[in-house]
C-alpha cells in the first residue's frame, strides 16, 4: 500500500538519511527501485480509455499515471493558417494525482507541461492539420488534447507526452455535414484523425544528480534532482528542447542526452506501436 | 447509436428500457479501491459507461485555517467533470452544477463521518467524473465511500446512492443519460445500516402519491449497492482473510 | 446475537457492518455502539472475537500519535528556542532545545542550528499531545536523540506493532540475527544501521515482509530463518 510514497514524498523533501541512501545507491550506479541509471520503466498505453471522447488513452510509466483525452468541434481557422486546424494541449492539476496540485485553474507546473509536450507534437508536424480543414478560410476542425495526471510518481512530462501520442494515434474524427450553410459534426460517423507515422515524436527526460545522469526519474529522485532536460526526437531531429529546474546544466550533458535519446528512439517507438495495435 | 428522444419514450410505455434492462436493474456495476497509490484512499466506480474516480486526501491541516473547527474535522468536496467526460468539451473551469453538486456530495457523506475523532483537521475528497452518462453524482458518493474507508476514516456507516425515476407511472433505477432527459429524476443516498437517508433530490414532476413507492425502489437498489460495496472492500484484504481460515 | 467465528479464525470487517445485537460485550478498537446498542465496526479492520471481548484491529488509517509513543522525526523548521519535526502527522512536533541538550539553552550565546539542522533525523518520544495541537517531543531518556547513517524504511504505522511483536519477541530476533541497530518509530518510520549496506537491505526486505504478511501465523519463525539465510549469504558471497 501507499506508505513510501506517504512517507518522504509527501513531505516534499528528504531527510539527510535518504538523501545519503540514495547518493550511495548512485555511486555505484544503482537506483533504490533496482533500476540502472539509464533504464525507463514500464511504459504501458491504454488507447480507447474513454469511449465517448474522440480520443483517450490511459498511460502508466511506472506508477505514474495520466488519461489523455481528445474531444473536437468546429472553429475558425488562425487567420495566417486558413487551410489547417489547430490543436491546443492542456493539463489540468487536481490534487487527484499530488497533494501538492490545488484546486483550480493550472498551476505552473501543469503549464510547463502541457505546453512542453504541445512543442515536441507541433514541431514534429505529427498532426496533418490541412486534413482537418473543412471550408478553406472558413471553418475547420479543433482539437482539445486534454492531460489529466491520476498518480504522480515522478516524470508526469513524458507520461503525459505519451498518452497524448496514444490518444491521437488512436483518435477518430466525427464526419462533418453542411445543414443550412453550416458545418455540423455528425458524432455516430468517424473517420481515423490522420497523422504522419514517419514524424512520431519520442521524448524522454533525464535528470543530473551530482555527476550522474538518470533517465526517467521517480519523484523521490526529482527531489535530489539539480535540473532535468526533456527533450524530443522526430525522423532523426529534435523537435523539442527544455531544461528545468534550479541548477546550471553542463554543455556535456546535453549532447550526451541527444545522443542517448537518438539511440533509444526506435525501441520506444516499436513498443508504443505494438501496444496501440492490441 | 442515437436514439431520439421519442424512441426512448416509445420504450418506457412499454416497459422497457434502451439498453434492454427491465425497470428495476441497475446498470453492470464495477469498484475498485486503491487505485491512486500517492492517496491515503482512492476508488474508481463506474455504473454502466458512467465513471468517476474519486480520490480521499487527509485527515491534513486545514487550509485556509479559519475554517478550521475546534471540534471537529471539515470535510471539503469537490466534484469536477473531466472535459472529456461530455459529449461536447466540458470547460475546465467549475460550473455552477459543479459547484452545487460538490455541496450536495459533501452533505451526502457527511452524516456517515466521524469528523470528532480528528478536531482542526480536514479531510478532502475530490470526485473527477471521466466519463458522464447519468448518475455520475451518485457514482461519486459510491466511490467516496468505499475510498473514505479504504483511507481508514472512521465511519458509521457506508453510504450507498442510487438515481431513481419516474416516468408515466413507471418507476425504473439508475437512470442513463438518455432517461434522465425524459424522467424524473430523483437522485438519492442512504446509510444502510441506519435506514436513514443523506441525500435526496429531485427534478421534473412526479405525483405526491408515489413518493413512498419511489423511496422504496430506491432502498432496495441501494442496498444491494451497499453489498458490492463492503464486497470490493474486503476484496482487497483478501489474502489476509484466506490466511487466516477466515471467508 | 454475535456473528459466528470459529474459534481460532478472524475476519474482516468494514464500517456499518453489525458484529453484534445485545448489550453485556466488551469492545475494542475501531468499534461504535449503533441502533439499540449494538455493536458496529467502523473502520476497515480484522474482527477477534474472545468470548466477551469483541476487538476490531483497524487495518489502515493515518497515524495518530500517543503520550509515551516513540517517534523518528525529521527537523523541518525550527525557531529560536525549539525545533518543527515531521513525524508523519497532520501537524509538526516540537522539540525544544533545552529538552534535547539536557540543560538550559541561551538563545543570546547559542544558535539552535548549531546543534540539530534541517533535514537531520531524531529519535524522540511524544511527551506531550493533546487532540487537534501539535505535539511535544522529548529526547531526555535514554537512547533517544539524533541518529546518523544507516537507513530510512517506511511502513504502514498500522502494522509496527507487528514489527516490534509481542513483548518485543519479532524486533528482538532480528536485531540479534543481523546485529544491526534499529529504532522502531510508531509513526512507521524505521531505522536501521547495521556494519554493511547488505544487511541493511536484509532488515529492510524482512520488515517489509512482515508489513505484507503481518496477520498470518508463525511469521516470526520464517523471517528469523530467512535473516539466518540471508546473513549466511552475505558472509559467504560479498
Amino acid at each position: 500500500m501507499a506508505n513510501e510514497f506517504l512517507s518522504s514524498v509527501r513531505r516534499g523533501f528528504l531527510s539527510n538519511i535518504e538523501r545519503m541512501s540514495i547518493l550511495s545507491y548512485l555511486e555505484k550506479n544503482k537506483r533504490l527501485d533496482g533500476r540502472s541509471l539509464l533504464e525507463m520503466r514500464e511504459l504501458r498505453l491504454v488507447p480507447n480509455y474513454i469511449e465517448k471522447a474522440e480520443g483517450s488513452c490511459f498511460v502508466s510509466l511506472g506508477k505514474t499515471k495520466i488519461i489523455a483525452g481528445i474531444k473536437v468541434s468546429i472553429g475558425s481557422p488562425y487567420p495566417d493558417t486558413p487551410n489547417q486546424g489547430a490543436f491546443i494541449v492542456n493539463m489540468e492539476t487536481m490534487p487527484i494525482a499530488s497533494p501538492s496540485f490545488e484546486l483550480g485553474p493550472p498551476s505552473e507546473p501543469g503549464i510547463e507541461t502541457a505546453r512542453v509536450v504541445d512543442r515536441g507534437i507541433r514541431s514534429a508536424e505529427f498532426i496533418d492539420l490541412e486534413s482537418l480543414c473543412i471550408e478553406p478560410g472558413k471553418s475547420v476542425y479543433l482539437l482539445f488534447i486534454d492531460l489529466y495526471p491520476i498518480d504522480d510518481n515522478g516524470n508526469l512530462v513524458d507520461a503525459a507526452f505519451y498518452s497524448a501520442i496514444g490518444a491521437l494515434l488512436t483518435a477518430r474524427l466525427p464526419k462533418v455535414e453542411i445543414e443550412e450553410e453550416k458545418p455540423v459534426l455528425i458524432r455516430d460517423e468517424t473517420v481515423p484523425l490522420k497523422v504522419r507515422m514517419e514524424n512520431l515524436p519520442i521524448q524522454l527526460t533525464y535528470g543530473k544528480i551530482l555527476n550522474k545522469i538518470i533517465l526517467d526519474p521517480t519523484n523521490q529522485e526529482e527531489l535530489l534532482i539539480d535540473y532535468k532536460i526533456t527533450m524530443a526526437i522526430a525522423r532523426g531531429n529534435i523537435v523539442g528542447i527544455q531544461k528545468s529546474g534550479k541548477g546550471a546544466a553542463d554543455i556535456d550533458d546535453i549532447i550526451f542526452v541527444a545522443n542517448d535519446l537518438k539511440s533509444r528512439a526506435e525501441k520506444i517507438r516499436q513498443n508504443i506501436l505494438a501496444q496501440i495495435k492490441k | 447509436m442515437k436514439l431520439s428522444r421519442e424512441h426512448v419514450i416509445e420504450l418506457l410505455k412499454e416497459g422497457k428500457r434502451i439498453d434492454g434492462r427491465s425497470l428495476l436493474d441497475p446498470r453492470p456495476i464495477q469498484m475498485e479501491v486503491g487505485v491512486v497509490e500517492r492517496a491515503e484512499g482512492s476508488a474508481i466506480v463506474a455504473m454502466g459507461k458512467t465513471r468517476v474516480l474519486c480520490v480521499v486526501r487527509g485527515p491534513m491541516e486545514c487550509v485556509p485555517s479559519y475554517l478550521a473547527d475546534p471540534e471537529k474535522a471539515v470535510l471539503d468536496v469537490a466534484y469536477r467533470m473531466a472535459t472529456f467526460s461530455t459529449e461536447e468539451r466540458k470547460s475546465p473551469s467549475p460550473s455552477r452544477r459543479e459547484i452545487e453538486l460538490s455541496k450536495v456530495i459533501r452533505e451526502a457523506l457527511e452524516p456517515a463521518l466521524m469528523l470528532d475523532r480528528y478536531p482542526r483537521m480536514m479531510i478532502r475528497v475530490y470526485c473527477l467524473v471521466l466519463q458522464a452518462d447519468g448518475g455520475t453524482r451518485t457514482a461519486s458518493i459510491n466511490a467516496a465511500s468505499v475510498a473514505l474507508a479504504y483511507a481508514g476514516i472512521p465511519m458509521r456507516d457506508l453510504v450507498a446512492s442510487v438515481a431513481v425515476g419516474y416516468y408515466d407511472g413507471r418507476i425504473l433505477v439508475d437512470l442513463n443519460a438518455a432517461e434522465d432527459d425524459i424522467c424524473a429524476d430523483i437522485p438519492m443516498a442512504m446509510m444502510p445500516a441506519y435506514n436513514k437517508i443523506t441525500l435526496i433530490q429531485a427534478d421534473h414532476i412526479f405525483p405526491v402519491d408515489k413518493i413512498g413507492d419511489v423511496l422504496k425502489v430506491g432502498v432496495n437498489a441501494m442496498k444491494k449497492i451497499y453489498e458490492l460495496q463492503r464486497e470490493t472492500l474486503k476484496k482487497r484484504y483478501i489474502d489476509i482473510a484466506r490466511e487466516l481460515g477466515g471467508e | 446475537m454475535v456473528i459466528r467465528l470459529k474459534k481460532s479464525s478472524v475476519r474482516i470487517v468494514v464500517p456499518g457492518e453489525v458484529i453484534a445485537t445485545g448489550q453485556n460485550y466488551i469492545v475494542k478498537g475501531a468499534v461504535s455502539k449503533g441502533l439499540d446498542g449494538c455493536v458496529i465496526a467502523n473502520r476497515i479492520g480484522l474482527l477477534k472475537i474472545k468470548g466477551r471481548e469483541i476487538t476490531v484491529v483497524p487495518l489502515s488509517g493515518p497515524y495518530i500519535p500517543k503520550r509515551g509513543d516513540s517517534v523518528i522525526g525529521i527537523v523541518v523548521d525550527f525557531s529560536v528556542v525549539y525545533w518543527l519535526l515531521e513525524i508523519n502527522y497532520v501537524w509538526r512536533a516540537r522539540l525544544d532545545a533545552s529538552d534535547y541538550l539536557k540543560r538550559p539553552f541561551d538563545a543570546s550565546r547559542e544558535r539552535i542550528t548549531d546543534h540539530l539542522k534541517i533535514g537531520e533525523v531524531v529519535y524522540a518520544k511524544v511527551a506531550h499531545i493533546e487532540r487537534g495541537m501539535a505535539p511535544i517531543l522529548s529526547c531526555r531518556e535514554k537512547g533517544y536523540g539524533k541518529l546518523e547513517g544507516g537507513r530510512l524504511i517506511s511502513i504502514n504505522p498500522v502494522k509496527i506493532p507487528r514489527v516490534i511483536g509481542v513483548k518485543s519477541t519479532m524486533l528482538e530476533s532480528i536485531k540479534r540475527i543481523t546485529e544491526a541497530d534499529i529504532r522502531v518509530g510508531a509513526n512507521g518510520i524505521i531505522w536501521v544501521k547495521a556494519e554493511r549496506p547488505e544487511i541493511e537491505e536484509l532488515v529492510e526486505y524482512a520488515i517489509k515482509k512482515i508489513e505484507r504478511e503481518a496477520h498470518i501465523a508463525g511469521l516470526t519463525k520464517r523471517i528469523q530463518k530467512e535473516l539466518m539465510e540471508g546473513m549466511r549469504r552475505i558472509h559467504r558471497g560479498k
